[in-house]
């Protein structure tokens, strides 16, 4: 199929469909007349945020208790609501009513100056918002930002005592500006995101976006960062960060006139070739031509992997059937986790998220042995190594928790393609007896 | 204008009236009929909402327009989250077998099997762009303009929707006659 052809169905794709129908316009006054309780989202997560922050545990990925896959259980419970974080809702920003005020003069000039300002809304004040200057940047090594700009970035945290009313805030409330310039040279910018060149995630890291967002994964606090493209002529400006909600705006000086920062120029990506993850379940595939099968009667579950492979006994206070990797070892009699481990699954007391600092890749729901499970491909910490990646089935056992967690990295896994689609063999075959 | 912007829906309505077709016809065309009047939906709802912010009542159809593409760029976004991780095997994978493509693809109902899970891959920002410039017809400096980038971005974005969408469909075939395609069109 050349390109003519391809043009030409998307010149004529879903003509037929251009006029909206009869009671189109009905349909959109009532979603207008019915929109101010619309937009309280967060009140539906709120008792689903309350759920989980009452004794429960949002997980740090770091480092953990689930050895070599990077979990830790965090015992601290929190008390505050917890908010979704970086997905952005589908309607574009609204005018929310709720007000700040902010001391003045907090300046944001240099990297790692912060901010706060006290939130408030028609009912008083609701939380916090932290603000903090990030570098600037000549670009992005994995993501195109507009010719002969540079990135002044800014981390926003929300913190929220209460609900606010009405819910939505996040990257709209936010613009840059030049601060004292001739008209002629006046603009004001919006915060923007840039796709990453492999389609997979945005810069900046952990964008704001629009919040509540999706309720998936709780945060405490909602913070994310936005990012303005200043061009590389307007460096002479002295610039300044606005925040505005309603008719009250403050302001914050962001950039004395100086050099930006030297172009960082797009690294040609390298995302993983279809041949490579083709070649990666063709080998998974024939390891599971007869697979083993072990099981965990501690933490209740039975699980097929490799013939090829090995797996533990039971070892110290390590139950059977943890750890799977291709090259025989040995486990310690303290049951310290060996080296060269691939693959990992263990039981974890309470509940499982993901923090906001990490980058998630890849979210998604699915049933394992008919129980609700998700799927979580991530970076917990993408600025410091962005490819590291973590691959997690995380199924949880109960509303307050146990929740099970396989899972497999870069950093545990010689073979990180290879391991996941294992991985994902091994889930496909995953009973729980519990 | 004035009217809807104190807030009188009434008032708005007419504005509804007036744009309701032009901005279904962008919904439609980045995200599909099956949720056109869900974004279009949306887009009304947010204008009404950011009225009172906007300045000059003159350039209310292009602060529209652009509300409009954004909250279909927001809900592929979205929905393109919950969906493409299904099988990550499966979207880092050829979607299209080409070789079993080229000896199908002569009529159109064929084309558009092999078209439509090509573009389901795009990004948010490559179906916006390829939605505005070839369904919609919009000039690169409108496409720009509705997008809110600069036209030397649109032009590299077409580019490389294009050249997504001919490897989606056929990774052997992927050569530069996007490029002069877009040089002409432009």
């Amino acid at each position: 199929m050349n390109d003519e052809q391809i043009i030409e169905y998307l010149r004529t794709r879903h003509r037929t469909h251009f006029d909206p129908p009869a009671d189109a316009l009905a349909s959109v006054m009532s979603a207008i007349r019915d929109a101010p309780p619309r937009r309280s989202l967060f009140a539906s997560v709120m008792p689903i945020a309350a759920a989980v922050s009452i004794g429960l545990v949002l997980l740090v990925v770091a480092i953990g208790v689930v050895p070599r896959i990077g979990l830790v259980p965090d015992a601290s419970a929190s008390p505050d609501p917890s908010v979704p974080p970086t997905e952005a809702v589908a309607t574009p920003p609204v005018s929310p009513s709720p007000t700040a005020s902010v001391r003045p003069a907090q300046s944001l000039v240099q990297p790692g100056d912060t901010a706060t300002l006290a939130a408030t809304d028609s009912h008083g004040e609701w939380g916090t918002i932290r603000l903090e200057r990030g570098d600037e940047l000549g670009g992005y090594p994995d993501a195109e930002i507009p010719a002969d700009t540079f990135v002044i970035e800014v981390l926003v945290a929300y913190e929220a005592d209460r609900m606010p009313d009405p819910a939505q805030f996040g990257t709209p409330d936010w613009t840059l500006r030049p601060r004292n310039a001739p008209p002629e040279r006046f603009f004001v910018i919006e915060p923007q995101e840039f796709e990453r060149a492999n389609g997979i995630g945005l810069r900046p890291a952990m964008p704001l976006g629009v919040w509540p967002g999706a309720v998936d994964i709780f945060t405490t606090p909602a913070e994310g960062r936005i990012a303005f493209a200043v061009a590389r002529r307007d460096a002479d400006l002295e610039l300044e960060l606005v925040y505005r909600l309603g008719d009250e705006e403050q302001v914050f000086p962001l950039r004395t006139p100086g050099l930006p920062p030297e172009a960082v120029a797009l690294a040609t990506p390298q995302p993983t070739s279809p041949e490579d993850i083709a070649e990666a379940i063709a080998m998974a595939e024939a390891l599971f031509a007869d697979p083993d099968e072990c099981a965990n009667t501690l933490d209740g579950y039975s699980v097929a992997f490799p013939d090829a492979w090995y797996t533990n006994t039971a070892v110290g206070d390590t139950p059977a059937c943890s750890w799977f990797t291709p090259e025989f070892f040995e486990v310690a009699a303290s049951g310290e986790a060996p080296e060269g481990i691939w693959i990992s699954i263990g039981l974890v007391d309470g509940v499982v998220g993901y923090t906001s600092i990490t980058e998630i890749y890849v979210n998604d729901e699915l049933v394992i042995d008919g129980r609700q499970a998700f799927r979580v491909e991530y970076n917990g910490n993408a600025t410091a190594n962005p490819d590291f990646r973590g691959y997690h089935y995380v199924i949880p056992l109960g509303e307050n928790g146990p929740t099970l967690v396989a899972g497999t990295s870069t950093e545990s896994a010689d073979d990180y393609l290879l391991a996941k689609a294992v991985l994902d063999r091994m889930m496909e075959r995953f009973t729980i007896n519990r | 204008m004035e009217r809807a912007r104190a807030r009188d829906a009434d008032a708005f309505e007419l504005l509804v009236e007036e744009h309701l077709a032009g901005i279904h016809r962008i919904a439609v065309a980045i995200v599909g009929p099956a949720d056109a009047m869900d974004v279009t939906q949306d887009t009304f709802v947010a204008a009404w909402q950011q009225l009172p912010r906007l300045r000059n009542a003159d350039a209310f159809a292009g602060w529209l327009r652009r509300i409009g593409v954004n909250a279909a760029r927001q809900w592929l976004r979205r929905t393109r989250r919950r969906r493409e991780w299904g099988s990550l095997e499966e979207n880092q994978g050829p979607m299209v077998d080409a070789s079993e493509g080229q000896r199908d693809f002569r009529t159109a109902v064929e084309a558009r099997a092999l078209i439509e899970p090509a573009i389901e891959r795009l990004t948010p920002d490559q179906r916006a762009i390829l939605a505005l410039h070839y369904t919609l017809g919009y000039s690169i400096a409108d496409a720009a303009d509705a997008l809110d980038i600069r036209v030397g971005t649109a032009k590299s974005r077409l580019n490389a929707a294009l050249r997504s969408l001919r490897s989606a469909i056929d990774p052997a075939a992927a050569d530069g006659e996007a490029e002069a395609e877009i040089e002409a069109t432009s």
